[in-house]
Order: structure tokens, then C-alpha cells, then sequence
């Protein structure tokens, strides 16, 4: 594997490149974009080992920290969800020119499949998008984050001023602005714009009618969609006295055959 | 068998004079290297100066406006300290790390403790073979499988490893702290 910064040397991305670690190799490169905060920290072991089982079926993978969080330049006060959007964006770039291939899959746990699918659902080089356990709807998201964060913060009231524009909340690890809960407040999986033809995967770890019905929703314009439920453990934002990681392999290995597959080679 | 780093070909030697007059490097070399497929890429090697720093994706696009837009554009920049040098002061390439095969290979158990471990992960993880160099957790390892490991471990070596070693380290790095918990 491969550490490097991109994007531009005044804000870098941290980022890992993985080449193919197979004796043949596919011409596609898959990006694997984290989940936030608590959640992050859960899947971050199962990311490394995704990324090691896509390299050994051929693939071309990148993973890589948004703005403001991980190994990436910035705070939390600086980001926002538009600058998470774009480095993705960028993230796709870096990953063809490191890579260099034309054709991208691209992989995104819980918000980060959220903000995968706003990002490359109208790009003509995304092939494929695999949304694992998405968050439906950034309203609902806040709110089940502020719930779960909630004894906590009666506890022991934070000092941040949530009158200012930028003054940070950490709520389960992820450092929540108003301008962030806002941007994710007008967030619906549901009403982002997907080109036709996108082969999209919807893969979750419990049966959800309302992960099920996205099917319809995108088919209805003319998305390649589908939906696989591989029961597995999917609470990506417990938080126990080992900081234990999640690493739900059966998903892993779904996704890992299903892109296999699509990409046919 | 890994692909042998030879003298620069002419595309990479361009390369690297392109590359060489970027303000924030002290020293650059660029190889074509075959990664696991067979496929050639264009690796550089960089030294930044002091303070100074520049992402990859900057670096590319400096390369790609030194020339006439035709130039190849490199795959992949290692960070290094400092290029290794032969005896002459040039540029040692064939000391130059390669990105596509350092410790990724199969390594099978070289000591009696190494095997032990291995034995014990392959029968917790259910797989047919380990190498040295994986780390537990990458290869599907979890807390709970981690401390039934470990329980096996203090009955077949007599020593009680800590949870944090089965995550940070490899089968070589546990192997060589149990020995030395042994004695």
C-alpha cells in the first residue's frame, strides 16, 4: 500500500493507495469512502481489510480522510459537507491518475455513502456505486446522533457557542457545526439525482423496507439498481470500553463478489 | 519473482529532469517499475526540503506542464528521507523501495513460536495458511476472536499477551515479544 497527500498542497487529503495484488489485474479502481466520527473509528479496521481483499481480487483501491477529519488538513469548524462532496470528487481523480485507469466503483459506508451517491451519481467514469447501510435521511441521522449523544451532553453541558456559524459539538465523535447539521438536514438518499444506467448496489446489514424501496425509487429513473441484505453486525456507532472495531466480513466479501462480477474480467 | 528496478528507461529520465526543478524538492528519482500485473509505472521518488511540501496530485500536474502536454504522467511518489547513493554519489535505483511487493509477500512460519501463533490464528480464523508479516485484525480477526487467541496462546507458550499487540503488530512482531517474555 501507498500514503500520500493530494488535492492542493495548501489543504492536502491524506489518503492509501492499494495496487492490485493479484497476477491479473482489473482496469478499475475502487474508492472506499469512510463513514464520520464514532463510526469512522468502528470501520476503519474493516476498510483496511476491504481494501486488502478488493487489491487480491485486482482492483485498483483508495481510501482516503475527508477535510477536517483523520490524517487530512483542517478542523472540524473548517469543514463542511459541499468541501466532503468535492473531495471525493478528488479523491475519484487521484485514484484514476495513481492508478491510471478510466473506470471507478466507488464504495461508501453509512454517510459516506450518502455523500458517495451526491458526488458521482451524474459522472460518466463511476461504473458503479455500492451504498452500504446508507444514511436515508440526514435529518433523521442528526437526530439519532444527538439521541444516542444525549446523556452526555447533559452530563456535562459543552462550552462551544451553537450560535456561531462554525462553533463545534462533538456528538459521538463527529464535530458537528450548524452549518454541517443544516447541509445534512436537506439531505434525502431518496432525492439525489443518479444518472441511468449507474449500476448501484443498495447492501445492508438488516432488513430495511425502506433501504428496499430506494430500488424502485432510483429504477423509476432509469438506474440499474439493486438490493442485497447480508444479516451482519451493523451498529457502526456503539461505543464500548475497547473501542472495539467492526469488521462484518459477509458484507465485505458481497460487495467484494458483486464488483467482481460487474466488472467482469 | 519481483520485477528488478534496471537503469531509467529515457520516458522516466524525462520525467525526473521535469520533476527535478520543483521549488519544494531537495532530490527526485523516477523508475518504471512493473507492478503485480505486469503492468509498467512510472514511480518517483522525492525528497522534500525542510518545511517544504507538495501533494502528489501537485507534483503530477507540475510534471504534465514542464513539456509539451505529451509527457507521460507518473503513477505513483514515494516520500523518502534521502535517495540512497552509490559509492560514485549517483542515484543507487536499485535501492529504491519498491511500492508493489514490500512485505506484501507470503511468508510461511520460520520458528517454533511463529508457527505456534500461526497454527493458533488459522484455526480461530478459519483459514488455510498465515503469513508472518499479517496483522490479525486485517486478515479477520475481531476482539472477540483476539482474546480466544490470546487464552490459547498463555496455554501453548505460557504468556499472556495484551490485546493492544494482537492489534498493532504482526505474527513476527508477536512472536519475537513472546520469545522474549520467555526468556
Amino acid at each position: 500500500m501507498n500514503p500520500l497527500y493530494f488535492g492542493t498542497s495548501e489543504e492536502p487529503l491524506f489518503g492509501v493507495y492499494h495496487p492490485p495484488h493479484a497476477e491479473i489485474g482489473r482496469e478499475v479502481g475502487v474508492l472506499l469512502c469512510y463513514p464520520m466520527g464514532q463510526e469512522y473509528m468502528r470501520a476503519h479496521r474493516a476498510f483496511r481489510q476491504f481494501a486488502l481483499l478488493l487489491s487480491r481480487a485486482g482492483f485498483h483501491v483508495m481510501r482516503f480522510d475527508y477535510f477536517g477529519t483523520g490524517d487530512s488538513a483542517g478542523d472540524g469548524s473548517e469543514a463542511t459537507v459541499e468541501r466532503w462532496v468535492e473531495d471525493i470528487a478528488c479523491a475519484i481523480d487521484e485514484l484514476k491518475d495513481s492508478a491510471g485507469v478510466e473506470r471507478v466503483a466507488v464504495v461508501g459506508l453509512r454517510l459516506g455513502g450518502t455523500l458517495a451517491a451526491v458526488a458521482c451519481g451524474n459522472r460518466d467514469d463511476v461504473d458503479q456505486l455500492v451504498l452500504w447501510d446508507p444514511i436515508l435521511s440526514g435529518k433523521q441521522y442528526v437526530a439519532e446522533l444527538m439521541r444516542e449523544h444525549a446523556g452526555e451532553v447533559f452530563a456535562e453541558p459543552t462550552a462551544a457557542d451553537p450560535e456561531k456559524e462554525t462553533a463545534t459539538v462533538g456528538v459521538m465523535g463527529f464535530p458537528i457545526t450548524r452549518r454541517i447539521r443544516r447541509a445534512l438536514w436537506g439531505l434525502e438518499l431518496a432525492g439525489v439525482s443518479l444518472r441511468g444506467g449507474l449500476q448501484t448496489l443498495i447492501v445492508v446489514s438488516a432488513e430495511s423496507e425502506r433501504h428496499r424501496s430506494l430500488v424502485e425509487t432510483f429504477g423509476n429513473s432509469g438506474v440499474d439498481a439493486s438490493f442485497l441484505c447480508v444479516a451482519s453486525e451493523g451498529n457502526w456507532n456503539e461505543v464500548d470500553d475497547f473501542g472495539s472495531a467492526l469488521i462484518p466480513q459477509a458484507i465485505i466479501r458481497a460487495i467484494v463478489n458483486y464488483l467482481s462480477e460487474k466488472t467482469g474480467q | 519473482v519481483r520485477p528488478t528496478p534496471s537503469a531509467p528507461d529515457p520516458v522516466a529520465a524525462e520525467i525526473e529532469a521535469a520533476l527535478a526543478s520543483h521549488p519544494a524538492l531537495e532530490g527526485c528519482a523516477a523508475l518504471i517499475r512493473k507492478d503485480r500485473t505486469g503492468t509498467g509505472r512510472v514511480v518517483c521518488y522525492v525528497v522534500f526540503r525542510r518545511g517544504q511540501h507538495a501533494t502528489v496530485s501537485d507534483l503530477r500536474r507540475y510534471v504534465k506542464s514542464r513539456g509539451d502536454g505529451s509527457r507521460r504522467a507518473p503513477s505513483n511518489f514515494i516520500t523518502l528521507e534521502r535517495l540512497p547513493r552509490a559509492g560514485d554519489g549517483a542515484v543507487d535505483y536499485d535501492a529504491l523501495p519498491d511500492p508493489f511487493g514490500v512485505g506484501d509477500d507470503h511468508v510461511a512460519p520460520r520458528t517454533p513460536t511463529e508457527a505456534t501463533i500461526a497454527e493458533a490464528w488459522k484455526e480461530t480464523l478459519g483459514l488455510p495458511r498465515v503469513s508472518v508479516h499479517d496483522n490479525f485484525f486485517d486478515i479477520g480477526g475481531h476482539s472477540l476472536l483476539a482474546v480466544r487467541v490470546v487464552t490459547k496462546l498463555d496455554k501453548l507458550l505460557g504468556v499472556r499477551l495484551s490485546q493492544a499487540i494482537m492489534v498493532l503488530r504482526t505474527l513476527e512482531q508477536i512472536a519475537a515479544e513472546c520469545d522474549r517474555q520467555r526468556g
